[in-house]
């Protein structure tokens, strides 16, 4: 039990100018009043309150500062904090997610290379940005559900940087296994468009359907377009490469091109009824 | 004084299911209790008037903002705390960060400022000593204060409460009645509940919802009213009786006609509440 108290003027001393003890001084009071409770009360007389609260204030705001990840403060140097911590947030963009990606597009490559063919790859690629934009969609476009959607910054404009962040994120994990393609030429890239086509087809008609049912039409509309073509064109020897030329060749893309800006026209128009439970 | 929230002829579907059917309310400053057995409408209307859920029909109008509008919409977020029936947790969050999170949508933009914020409110659901702890970690009852603090960002003008204190233990409850209670005096609040004890301790007025219609719009002791002279206590239950039950203290506690040798006694919210939806609400309740 500490028996022994600080004298009265060097308690003043330390609290209001501790800048007028030397080393060892200021050390021993410091050390003596994490022992007495005494000496604290002196001292607490003596302390500009709201100095110390200010103090505080700073103190627990570094502890309970949340932590970012590097690609958020890089990302918000561009789009500021607060957008990239609610990019950051995105379901889309979890370490399983781009795991899957990455799994997904190896698969595809081993099977492109089997049949020695950039078909297996280039036919599903597009799908992929579209499945992880509806995960982020899904329930709905927030990892906060519905009190996000009460609040005034939840609008369009979250909606579709979050959608960006993931398409961005599937491109960057898919790029790199495109280039491992066989015969790959311009093929590499040749699923991008389509890819961006089809997010923005999706995205455009969540303003009238659910994510669920949006992400899940254009997907099994573009699968069952696929496989038709694919099913009609057996028995030709150049069966994966008419069905290639189909979806993919420059009048192919332009068309896409065109899906682009037909739908991002239909969000910025309906843009308010992306922030609601139902689209309608 | 002007209504904070005016709901006129508003309905809405679900397919072939009617959540809401041309319900009319008007409410002003204090607390609300919305009552109803599960599916008579409590939550759709309340997401309605959070601005998440558009109305098939009718107008409906919060803090004197149009909820059909964009703007209006915005104007109403901005001064709305919303707590959802099942918030949307997203668990690798600490309680901290998700607040803090929500903050931001709320447009507090300045760093420390809604670190301050965050701190107040939950301490305000006394959940200080976990605001670090992952959500995933932390209880039922405790995520759901957390719910309740994201809703109390900004001291807003309206709270809109979906079953505020379910998973909250007795005391939890206690704390909560005592924090509605300091807010209540500066904003309006609606929140759905089944606990009809809360409504008789918290709100200043109340709502029956029973299959998307309006069945009561009055105060506490209105509903309680309308059982008068219908409540009687027996020592055993009358097989005739509407509606009967086992109290704790070993009585049968009748609603209806008077059992023999029975003692009519005041009745309760409860009771008000169980005489207008009748059995079938009883059946949901109990």
């Amino acid at each position: 039990m500490t028996i022994w108290h600080a004298p009265h003027d060097l308690l003043v001393r330390f609290a209001t100018r501790p800048e007028s003890l030397d080393h060892v001084a200021a050390t021993s009071v410091e050390t003596h009043l994490l022992g007495c409770a005494a000496c604290r009360c002196v001292i607490t007389e003596h302390t500009d309150s709201e100095w110390l609260e200010q103090s505080w204030h700073a103190v627990a705001d570094v502890v309970d500062r949340p932590k970012r990840t590097v690609a958020e403060r890089a990302l918000g140097w561009f789009v500021g904090s607060s957008i990239a911590r609610v990019v950051a947030a995105t379901r889309s963009l979890r370490w399983a997610w781009v795991a899957a990606m990455v799994l997904i597009s190896a698969v595809l490559v081993v099977a492109a290379r089997d049949v020695g063919s950039v078909a297996p790859f280039l036919l599903v690629a597009p799908v992929l940005p579209l499945l992880g934009v509806g995960l982020t969609f899904h329930p709905v476009p927030d990892p906060a559900g519905e009190a996000a959607l009460a609040c005034p910054m939840h609008g369009a404009g979250v909606v579709l940087y979050r959608a960006l962040a993931v398409l961005l994120t599937t491109v960057m994990v898919m790029a790199p296994a495109a280039a491992l393609l066989p015969h790959v030429g311009w093929w590499a890239i040749a699923w991008l468009v389509p890819a961006l086509a089809l997010t923005a087809l999706a995205v455009g008609l969540c303003t009238w359907l659910t994510p669920r049912a949006a992400v899940g039409l254009v997907t099994i509309a573009w699968l069952a377009t696929v496989y038709g073509t694919a099913v009609r064109s057996l028995g030709d020897s150049r069966s994966d490469e008419r069905t290639l030329e189909l979806f993919f060749d420059p009048g192919a893309q332009f068309a896409w091109f065109a899906v682009v800006m037909f739908a991002s026209l239909t969000v910025t128009v309906r843009r308010q009824h992306l922030t609601m439970l139902e689209a309608r | 004084m002007s209504p904070t929230i005016q709901v006129q002829a508003v309905s809405k579907r679900y397919g072939s299911t009617v959540a809401l059917d041309d319900v009319t309310i008007s409410l002003t400053q204090g607390v609300t209790g919305l009552l109803g057995p599960n599916g008579a409408g409590k939550t759709t209307l309340m997401r309605c008037i959070a601005t998440v859920l558009a109305a098939d029909s009718g107008s409906l109008r919060v803090l004197g903002h149009d909820t059909a509008t964009g703007d209006g919409r915005l104007q109403i977020r901005r001064q709305l705390g919303y707590l959802p029936q099942e918030p949307g947790y997203h668990t690798g969050f600490t309680a901290f960060e998700f607040v803090d999170y929500v903050a931001i949508l709320k447009e507090w933009a300045d760093r420390r400022a809604r670190h301050d914020e965050v701190r107040r409110v939950l301490a305000l659901v006394g959940l200080e000593s976990v605001m670090n702890k992952r959500i995933r970690q932390l209880s039922g009852g405790m995520r759901r204060r957390v719910g309740i603090a994201q809703a109390l960002i900004g001291s807003p003008d309206l709270l809109v409460l979906d079953e505020p204190t379910a998973g909250l233990d007795p005391e939890q409850r206690l704390r909560f009645r005592e924090l509605l209670g300091s807010q209540s005096s500066r904003a309006a609040v609606l929140l759905s509940t089944h606990q009809t004890d809360d409504v008789a301790a918290l709100c200043q007025r109340v709502v029956v919802l029973f299959d998307g219609r309006v069945r009561f719009n009055g105060t506490p002791a209105g509903l309680a009213a309308l059982a008068t002279d219908r409540v009687w206590i027996a020592a055993d239950r009358d097989p005739s009786a509407d509606l009967a039950w086992v109290t704790s203290d070993g009585h049968v506690r009748h609603i209806g006609c008077p059992p023999g040798g029975s003692q009519l006694v005041a009745p309760t919210v409860e009771d008000g509440y169980l005489t207008l939806v009748g059995e079938p609400a009883t059946r949901a309740v109990v």
